[in-house]
């Protein structure tokens, strides 16, 4: 047996190899002319992260931009690493144009997963950061409408992303285009908790995310809609805290500490609340985000309510006031 | 999975007739991991266009054309069967969700379909198996035990390495073009206790007896030849039949209207509740009062008739979830256990392709 098993994984190799080669290099099965398997000239490495990398690079077929992200597949005690089955599959399925679509997935040596993106220049948080934020209010309302698309679409489909952050946010300069990226949390709606402290920041998270809610919906997404709003006018994050306790103490700070009125089951959720935060009143959004018009900032109130069930929707977002001068044309011409 | 349904509280429903006040932790431990004595939360949620859900579900289904190879392939049928059966062992030893249970074996039977094995290694169907498992778990749960792990539960022939699981996930990934949120009879099962709802600890009930009596079919091939929604509206009048036969008619005409069922599809719906129905009455006076017993109280099945070919009975034993052996999560060698002569010698031909075939069509 131990020998047919050798026999069959050398087979097997070479068959995955096969496979791999059909998916990806559809014009040339001859020799590989770089270091990915897949036909890419690598420019530069554009990011390295605990999971593997992003390069920049150029199909050598078709001379397009590409961005390439290679997970290292390093627990084999557990085989292809759940997100990159979830990115993967819900990207298969999504599709939209604001929406960063897949090209294609290749594997490399069986150790990593190559998946090849269409490029786009950068990302929300780099032309916050870089460009002094978009001050252009028509931008602004561009790309809210943009992304709200998006998630819109997602929730249709009962996808809910689950990390959405200006990171994720891409943009094509030149087309003005917005384009929703990074799936790996993203499922089915699902009544268990997929968060937690080392999943990166909290600054976008949702209350009840924050509150260890195991109930939630397509609420938190717009609450993270909410917070990207925020900062694309304000120039910086709303809240910016080093851990969920002083996350959601700013939050309280910032629309009042809840209470059953205002959030119907929050002392089920959290019996401690009043042990834990004082009894703020709240500040009030318009105090934080004062460049923003009044029919904005009532979205933005919409969108960053405590209680998730009076939370605004991405569907009814969108027909919101506030986009009532959205040059909708140049948007269904991108 | 949560399950969304709309609120339809000004409005008697058909499911309202069908409630009754058994105890809530008759099926907590069916539908997810949480305690029995709290129900999964059920969303209230008016943003989904139905119309647009329905449609989008509709389009995407299709029944997997490998039902009629197992008609003429009895080895490969029951290499399948035992498979299927293993595969549910361990959805229930994990407490694993039935959708979970159910993408296992589509994902099973669409690589089974499009993949030849090879005739001298009837073990790669256990090693399908094994991979298929746990890619449903991984795109379905929180928590997926190692893959060495995932072979303990039961006494199998084989132990794989994870290399080795690892590698067959990447095939099955790659020959399913990692498209792994298809339409299922559960997606269906959903839709319909939405829309016909009105209450949720009622809409959870028949919700679970209706996802009891769909996997216990799983491993019966023969319900593989009906679209995901004729198996999904078979089962739910199944279900209603055995809880409240007067009300099957007006239940029929709600159900057929939902799917907007006209042409052919009556025809399939019929044809998939005689099979049904038959499947289940004929074990039905070989199942044992325990096994009744059991499944009463796990999944709130009552009067329903047993399962065929003791799959829910093997599957779902009062006992399944306990285990007493410690486990090492260490991968181990590839090694064979003992079974019969005649199991040995399976041949697992698949009449439609070969492997060089499919390779160069993709």
């Amino acid at each position: 047996m131990w020998n047919e098993e050798s026999d069959w994984i050398g087979s097997f190799d070479s068959q995955l190899a096969r496979l791999a080669e059909c998916r990806m290099c559809s014009r040339d099965r001859g020799e590989r002319p770089d270091a990915t398997g897949m036909d890419l000239e690598v420019l530069e490495v554009a990011e390295e992260g605990s999971y593997g990398r992003v390069f920049r690079c150029l199909d050598i077929h078709t001379g397009a931009l590409v961005t390439m992200k290679q997970i290292t597949m390093v627990r084999l005690s557990q085989g292809v690493p759940a997100p990159i089955i979830r990115e993967v599959s819900l990207l298969k399925e999504l599709h939209h144009a604001n929406i960063v679509k897949l090209l294609r997935v290749g594997l490399t040596e069986n150790r990593y997963v190559n998946l090849v993106f269409e490029h786009l220049d950068y990302d929300l948080h780099h032309f916050i950061v870089n460009r002094g934020y978009p001050k252009d209010a028509l931008t602004v309302k561009s790309f809210m409408y943009q992304i709200l698309s998006a998630v819109a679409y997602c929730h249709s489909l009962k996808v809910l992303h689950r990390d959405l952050k200006p990171s994720n946010v891409l943009i094509d300069h030149s087309k003005r285009l917005i384009k929703l990226a990074d799936f790996r949390l993203a499922g089915e709606f699902a009544d268990d908790l997929l968060y937690t402290e080392k999943l990166g920041t909290s600054w976008y998270r949702a209350p009840e995310i924050l509150c260890d809610s195991r109930q939630y919906s397509t609420q938190i997404d717009l609450w993270s809609v909410g917070c990207i709003f925020a900062e694309m006018v304000i120039g910086q994050p709303l809240v910016q805290a080093i851990n969920c306790r002083d996350e959601l103490e700013g939050i309280f700070k910032l629309l009042g500490t809840p209470t059953e009125e205002t959030w119907p089951g929050i002392t089920k959720l959290m019996p401690n609340l009043h042990i834990y935060y004082p009894k703020f009143d709240a500040l009030g959004l318009e105090t934080f985000v004062t460049d923003l018009e009044p029919s904005g900032l009532n979205l933005l109130s919409m969108m960053l309510c405590l209680d998730p069930s009076r939370r605004i929707s991405a569907e009814a977002a969108l027909k919101h006031a506030y986009f009532i001068d959205v040059n909708y044309v140049s948007l269904l011409l991108l | 999975m949560a399950y969304h349904h709309h609120d339809h509280t000004n409005r008697k429903s058909l499911l309202d007739t069908l409630y009754c006040s058994e105890a809530e932790e008759d099926y907590g431990h069916f539908l997810n991991n949480s305690s029995p004595a709290s129900p999964p939360f059920l969303l209230q949620s008016d943003m989904f266009s139905d119309e647009q859900e329905l449609t989008s579900l509709l389009g995407k289904e299709h029944h997997n054309p490998l039902s009629t190879c197992l008609q003429t392939n009895p080895a490969l049928d029951f290499a399948r069967r035992e498979a299927v059966e293993w595969m549910l062992k361990v959805n229930s030893h994990y407490s694993f969700s039935a959708l979970t249970a159910v993408l296992s074996v589509n994902y099973f039977d669409r690589f089974l379909f499009s993949f030849r094995f090879q005739n001298d290694k009837p073990w790669m169907v256990q090693l399908a198996a094994v991979a298929c498992l746990s890619i449903a778990a991984k795109v379905e749960e929180t928590h997926v035990p190692f893959l060495i792990d995932l072979q303990q539960v039961d006494e199998s022939r084989y132990l794989f390495e994870a290399k080795t699981i690892k590698k067959m996930e990447i095939l099955v990934l790659s020959t399913l073009g990692w498209k792994m949120n298809p339409p299922t009879p559960l997606s269906f099962l959903d839709y319909f206790t939405r829309r016909l709802g009105s209450k949720d600890h009622l809409c959870w009930e028949f919700l679970s007896k209706s996802q009891g009596v769909l996997l216990s079919l799983l491993g019966d091939s023969r319900f593989m030849s009906y679209l995901p929604s004729v198996l999904a509206t078979a089962t739910m009048m199944h279900v209603v039949k055995s809880v409240e036969p007067g009300l099957e008619a007006e239940y029929k005409s709600q159900l057929f209207g939902i799917l907007r069922i006209d042409k052919e599809k009556p025809e399939k719906v019929n044809s998939c509740c005689k099979l049904l129905l038959e499947v289940w009455s004929g074990y039905e006076e070989e199942e044992q009062e325990q096994g009744k017993q059991c499944m009463k109280r796990k999944f709130g099945i009552g009067s329903i008739p047993g399962s065929p070919n003791g799959v829910m009975d093997v599957s779902f034993s009062c006992d399944s979830s306990s285990n007493d052996s410690s486990v090492s999560s260490s991968p181990e060698p590839l090694s064979k256990k003992s079974r019969s002569e005649e199991q040995e010698q399976l041949l697992l031909p698949n009449p439609n392709h070969s492997n060089s075939d499919f390779l160069h069509r993709l």
